[in-house]
């Protein structure tokens, strides 16, 4: 005869297992990616240090929950948009990298910024209403541009992360309005 | 089955895919019999049946993280049951192929080399016979009884010798016959 208690707690293990797999899996999505902004010579270490935290961060949130798979879904798709905005900048403008915090880099970085918070907020649209998890969301957006940005420097980390927050306040302004 | 059963197992799934880790306790208590009974009407030994159901109760967990929520988690969980007690079904009829198969070969080995065995014993008692009825000059000349000579065989022993098989050969036939 088979011990409940027992049972539960070896299922649960498997569950944790199971939940920790399918966490790490993001792993196939960010491997390229992270690839691609290794193959830049300039701000190598800072891209790293962010693939890092974005890792762990994703892997995190993907195994605590369902809601955490979703943030990490929809920042990822976000992110990619001033990601590779910022790859392709770092390429036409070096100087960018060098630039003050009043440039046209900033003005750009906050127009990519706004149409990652654009995407975060189509993304949550098309999901059931779960709580605060577009800050979730957000955050793994703005650790996914930081790969392309980071190396642009802090002003154009800065005007992503407005730009995301402002561009998600507007299109959620747009869908609210009547 | 139970209506109230069936929906309060699917919430237990449903909370577990959603990383509720307390719906784990209601659900072994809920899924655990239903299992349980499902593999012994698959596999018709309590036994094995309880091994299945564990396993099914594991693979489940190790999944639900991974349960498309738009479709019927129950459906979902019994798929899997359902795989599991097949597989099952199919080692345990391989298993006993296999076995069936290696006792016929048994046998059959079994058989021959008893069958070799006991018409090595006739042919051997024929020849005792057939050997007593010989003259010792004969058994000599052939080698079957007393020291082996040394040396080379001169032609006269050699005639000997075949004249001796001759005799052997002819004793043999008027005993068993020319087949």
């Amino acid at each position: 005869m088979v011990n409940l208690e027992t049972l539960t707690a070896r299922s649960l293990r498997h569950y944790e297992l199971g939940r920790l797999r399918m966490a790490v899996r993001v792993a196939i999505v960010l491997g390229p990616i992270v690839a691609i902004c290794l193959l830049e010579p300039v701000g190598r270490e800072a891209c790293a240090c962010c693939a890092g935290l974005l890792f762990v961060a994703s892997v995190w949130l993907r195994f605590r929950s369902r809601g955490g798979v979703e943030s990490v879904t929809t920042g990822l798709l976000a992110g990619l948009i001033p990601l590779a905005a910022a790859l392709v900048l770092t390429r036409l403008d070096p100087g960018c990298a060098v630039a003050g915090p009043i440039s046209y880099c900033t003005g750009f970085s906050l127009l990519i910024g706004g149409a990652a918070g654009a995407v975060v907020m189509l993304c949550e649209r098309g999901r059931a209403p779960l709580s605060n998890h577009w800050l979730l969301a957000v955050a793994v957006a703005l650790l996914t541009a930081s790969l392309g940005c980071i190396r642009l420097g802090m002003a154009s980390m800065a005007g992503v992360a407005l730009g995301i927050l402002v561009g998600r306040a507007s299109m959620r302004g747009a869908s609210v309005a009547p | 089955m139970d209506p109230n059963l069936r929906k309060a197992i699917q919430s237990a799934i449903l909370r577990l895919a959603d990383g509720d880790r307390s719906a784990m306790t209601p659900l072994v208590e809920l899924l655990w019999p239903v299992l349980l009974s499902y593999a012994e009407r698959g596999l018709r030994d309590p036994q094995a049946a309880e091994d299945v159901a564990q396993e099914v109760l594991f693979r489940i967990s190790s999944r639900i993280s991974e349960l498309d929520t738009t479709r019927d988690p129950l459906s979902w969980a019994f798929g899997i049951a359902t795989f599991e007690i097949m597989s099952q079904r199919k080692r345990l009829q391989r298993r006993r192929e296999r076995l069936v198969g290696e006792n016929m070969l048994d046998s059959d080995t079994a058989a021959s080399s008893v069958e070799d065995a006991l018409i090595e014993a006739e042919i051997h008692a024929a020849f005792a016979e057939a050997l007593d009825q010989t003259s010792p000059d004969d058994a000599e000349h052939l080698g079957l009884r007393g020291a082996a000579r040394g040396g080379p065989a001169t032609p006269a022993m050699r005639k000997r010798r075949q004249r001796a098989l001759d005799r052997l050969r002819n004793l043999w036939r008027s005993i068993y016959g020319q087949s």
